[in-house]
């Protein structure tokens, strides 16, 4: 009797615990996600995402649902609105990716620590520059999973006819001086039209700045008054305000389409956006060759690039398993094979050793003819340039782009005014230097205020 | 089924029949009454609705779901449609008054880019401001012209705005980006192209508002429709459109407006509740040949279903089935008219998360019955096991114990037993004590009557043989005459002179006589005088003497 009613009762406690409880024993952990890559257009981590629910995904029971797919500026004002619960805002994603300049706004203890969920192993695997950029106040809350640099990008076919009337050579694209008075060539030989956009003005003063002996950040915020930044203004600023670098907003991807711009220096990623065909006002499309160069320098300078690239956050989770789920989506997106799929498809740099080493030393073998350009540009600046990650400090992200809403609408203003005033017949060359002067001035107060 | 109820029908038979212990039946009756009640109780639980078939719970949330869904699009529907019509309007006198300013008609806006351009930029702000005011994702005016008519791709022109980088239903903050238009109004109006971005809208992209652009109607109230779903070429998005024609004066239809519900804006805005573990969530599909397409919008706890772009459709009894790709889900339907064009709304979940929930729910009612019947038949056990004990040990004592003054019982029906046997014990008791004493008495008497039965039997021989030496020696001497009037006078006598004189015979004497028949002495001198009379003799002697001889008469006849 004694048996039968322990055998009874185990019975129960068995069913108890399998069929009882509460929960769907296979119930998957879903966690939202919002991520910068690809924008509006067919975009590869969609593409990755989907493999990882199908494989990985459901071996695991976790399910990643894209909710947004937006862009890295638009990112961080969602961000912060949904962080601070500002009206209208909608709750925060469990994964997002955007630049470490977020994680103080949302603030640091609300976001995962992921070295909590990675071995010393697991750690050492990825390239230490890019875990270090992800580390703030000793807790590692962005997980690199793809990085870029800058690169220069032309479209060769109306640059041709530019350089067939004119002369010139690509070899001018190389160094920023050349290339800013080819950009006023360009504007006087296409009756207008810009030649060249800089989409980050930030990033060109901060590498170029580096590159020529300064330190465009001091004191946790943009030195505008050392001489370095004076030599990097002037020769960009005198192409803006005569026209053909382009101060408009957007990046130069827009232009691009409509041939308004016909290079660039932007993103490796923007390759995704960059398209073979130009379309013209009365419709018609022109296809177009496309031709990659590293990022240009100023001739006396030292070789420096930007290191850049959104990284991955999670939310911490008072649900354990919702952090171990985004540790595991973060470990897996990161695996060499997984990691190098999306980056060539989307035009960015590996995160781990491994994946670098493998990229770099096949890039022949690489099939698509643009990303063999664009891994062949990057492999030529790899031992000769330096590498600079954005620097973090308070309230960096708004000084970035208080910054370049400052520089393009001063100089987009400069450029009005050059026109009209050569318009009315007043020397070009006099009121190119009183412009210069003036922009460089009002630039300089505009962001000491 | 039917087997088995007939072989527990013969069980209960045969238990009813044969011989089973007092414990074994009061277990069978309890878990007949138990499983009555257990029943009993069930139906009318069920029958007042307290307890929910199998699977009901879900079936619930499902329409619940679907309730809220519905009620969710129609909504948002009437208040796209409201703005639609008012959309329209002002886009019709838009196009009026820039022809009237350009001088132009509207067909001589074909091949006109600076017209087009100029019409562009004052449809823009009408475009803009409607698509910021409509539940929406984007909105779009085409106009039934061109910009260039020689391409070999046919085209519309017009503006095509979009909300970029959306991530919640509410649009305020986002963006506004170019689609469809001239990159020179992009940058008039300070806005970006899209990723995608093309001047002119392709001819059959969007199949619906090309035959829109065809039609002519006499009034717009009423014509609006929604329109099925549409990937956008090279994005990652998937779009309907509410259109509307835009007529001109005449009544012709120079163009369509409308707005885009981008399934990501779909999913932002239907978004469901969810219900406990179940991931519902609600699509609004619309009839494609033979499968439906449609918008998915996912579960409030972020869960988004694995769909292909397609359903089939099975309608089941109660629930309707939906296959997309390998996946199949469960769910209800309900039709939903928008404008013209007929839709369905479904609420939905995976059908193995059904089969899973179905499951629990059959577990946890398994498992209910399992501790139920377990629970029930511990207690039979127990309490038929403490219920006949006692009966059982008094039952014992009553076959050990002798001395039914001693046993005690808890029982009270036993304890009046105890003493009802203790009863009878004593009575039986009496009754040997007695019965004993009257066998011993009754041996003390055969042995007397022995004694004198020997005595008796020594008398007897003893008169036997005076008898026959009287009737030898007086038979010579006995008058025939007188013998046969003693013999003719036998018949005369009485019964109970008949008796006396057959005690005579037997050789009772006369005390003898008197003890046997319980008479006076003087009664028997009267029978004895009248039985003298009858027979004519005088004494006892002569009587006997008559009557040996009549005997050795018969003896003689008899031989």
């Amino acid at each position: 009797m004694k048996k039968l009613c322990i055998f009874f009762l185990t019975i129960i406690l068995l069913v108890g615990m399998t069929g009882c409880g509460n929960k769907v024993t296979n119930d998957p952990i879903t966690l939202t996600m919002w991520h910068v890559y690809g924008s509006q257009t067919e975009t590869p981590l969609n593409v990755m995402i989907d493999e990882f629910n199908q494989t990985k995904g459901k071996e695991s029971g976790i399910v990643i649902s894209v909710v947004s797919v937006t862009n890295s500026t638009a990112i961080d004002d969602a961000l912060i609105a949904s962080a601070n619960n500002e009206p209208g805002a909608v709750p925060m994603p469990d994964l997002f990716t955007a630049y470490p300049r977020v994680a103080e706004e949302i603030g640091l203890d609300r976001l995962l620590d992921w070295s909590g969920y990675l071995s010393e192993e697991e750690r050492s695997a990825y390239v230490d520059e890019f875990l270090a950029e992800g580390v703030i106040d000793g807790r590692l809350v962005m997980l690199p999973i793809a990085k870029s640099t800058e690169l220069l990008f032309l479209n060769k076919t109306i640059f041709d006819r530019f350089a067939a009337d004119t002369g010139v050579s690509e070899e001018e694209l190389l160094h920023f001086e050349s290339l800013f008075a080819l950009c006023c060539q360009y504007y006087d030989w296409s009756g207008g039209a810009e030649m060249f956009q800089i989409n980050d003005f930030y990033h060109y003063f901060l590498v170029n700045v580096s590159g020529l002996g300064g330190q465009f950040i001091r004191n946790g915020k943009p030195d505008l008054c050392s001489a370095e930044f004076e030599q990097a203004y002037l020769p960009m600023a005198r192409a803006a305000i005569h026209g053909g670098l382009c101060t408009g907003d957007g990046y130069a991807s827009d232009r691009w389409k409509t041939a308004e711009v016909i290079s660039n220096i932007g993103s490796t990623a923007g390759m995704l956006y960059l398209r073979d065909y130009v379309t013209y006002q009365d419709n018609t499309t022109e296809e177009i060759e496309t031709a990659v160069y590293p990022y240009p320098t100023f001739s006396d300078a030292s070789p420096v690039v930007i290191q850049r690239g959104t990284g991955l956050f999670s939310m911490k989770s008072e649900d354990e398993r919702k952090n171990r789920a985004a540790a595991i989506f973060g470990k897996w997106i990161t695996q060499k094979e997984h990691n190098l799929d999306f980056v060539i498809a989307s035009g960015y740099l590996p995160v781990t050793e491994n994946a670098f080493s493998a990229l770099f030393s096949n890039i022949d073998t690489i099939e698509n003819e643009k990303s063999h350009m664009l891994y062949g540009a990057v492999d030529q600046m790899y031992g000769s340039y330096s590498f600079c990650p954005l620097p973090l400090y308070d309230a960096s992200g708004e000084a970035q782009s208080r910054f370049e809403e400052t520089a393009k609408s001063i100089l987009s203003a400069a450029h009005r005014d050059y026109i009209s005033r050569i318009e009315r017949g007043d020397d070009p060359e006099t009121v190119m230097s009183e412009l210069l002067d003036s922009s460089l001035s009002e630039i300089q107060e505009a962001v000491e205020r | 089924m039917i087997l088995r109820l007939k072989e527990i029908r013969s069980v209960l038979e045969a238990a009813q029949t044969q011989s089973v212990s007092m414990r074994r039946r009061l277990m069978l009756y309890l878990f007949t009454i138990m499983l009555f009640f257990a029943f009993l109780i069930a139906m009318l639980l069920f029958l007042f609705g307290a307890i929910d078939p199998i699977g009901y719970e879900i079936e619930r949330a499902l329409s619940n779901q679907l309730e809220n869904s519905v009620n969710s699009i129609e909504h948002q529907s009437n208040d796209q449609a409201a703005y639609v019509l008012a959309f329209s309007q002002q886009i019709t006198a838009a196009v009026k008054d820039e022809l009237s300013d350009a001088g132009i008609t509207f067909n001589e806006l074909r091949n006109t880019p600076d017209a087009l351009e100029s019409m562009q930029n004052r449809l823009f702000d009408i475009v803009s401001s409607n698509m910021k005011l409509a539940p929406c994702s984007g909105a779009f005016c085409f106009l039934k012209t061109t910009v260039n008519d020689a391409l070999p791709d046919k085209s519309y022109n017009g503006l095509y705005l979009k909300f970029a980088n959306l991530y919640a239903e509410n649009t305020i903050h986002n963006d506004v980006c170019l689609f469809r238009g001239f990159s020179t109004v992009a940058r008039e109006k300070n806005i970006n192209l899209h990723s995608t971005w093309q001047l002119e809208t392709q001819e059959g992209l969007f199949p619906e508002i090309d035959g829109e652009m065809s039609g002519k109607s006499e009034s717009i109230s009423g014509a609006f429709f929604l329109t099925s779903v549409y990937k956008l070429p090279d994005t990652w998005e998937s779009v309907r459109f509410l259109c509307i024609p835009v007529l001109d004066s005449g009544g012709n239809t120079i163009g369509v407006c409308g707005f885009e519900i981008s399934s990501l804006y779909f999913s932002l805005s239907h978004k469901t509740m969810g219900s406990g573990q179940a991931h519902i969530f609600c699509a609004l599909l619309t009839e494609d040949s033979d499968c439906y397409v449609g918008q998915i919008a996912g579960n409030q706890s972020g869960y988004f279903p694995p769909i292909e772009n397609s359903f089939s459709v099975e309608n089941g009894s109660s629930l309707t089935t939906f296959h997309s790709g390998d996946t199949e889900f469960v769910g209800k339907t309900q039709e939903l008219t928008i404008g013209t064009t007929a839709h369905m709304v479904a609420a939905m979940l995976p059908a193995t998360e059904y089969q899973a929930l179905v499951q629990t729910v059959r577990l946890k009612i398994a498992a209910f019955l399992f501790i139920a019947s377990f629970a029930i038949l511990a207690s039979i056990l127990w309490g038929s096991k403490k219920y006949v004990a006692p009966i059982l040990k008094d039952l014992e004592q009553i076959k050990t114990n002798t001395d039914r003054t001693q046993s005690e019982s808890h029982v009270l029906e036993i304890e009046d037993l105890f003493a009802f046997l203790a009863e009878q014990d004593r009575e039986h008791e009496a009754a040997l004590s007695a019965l004993n004493q009257e066998r011993l008495e009754a041996e003390s008497r055969q042995e007397r009557l022995q004694s004198k039965l020997e005595q008796t039997s020594s008398d007897l021989g003893s008169a036997q043989a005076e008898i026959a030496r009287l009737a030898y020696s007086r038979k010579q001497e006995i008058d025939p005459d007188d013998f046969q009037y003693f013999l003719e006078g036998i018949s005369q006598l009485t019964p109970t002179e008949r008796k006396v004189f057959d005690l005579y015979l037997e050789g009772k004497n006369a005390k003898e006589i008197i003890a046997i028949l319980g008479v006076t002495e003087n009664t028997l001198k009267f029978h004895n005088k009248n039985i003298y009379n009858k027979l004519g003799v005088s004494s006892r002697k002569q009587l006997l003497r008559y009557a040996t001889l009549m005997k050795q008469q018969e003896e003689n006849d008899q031989q």
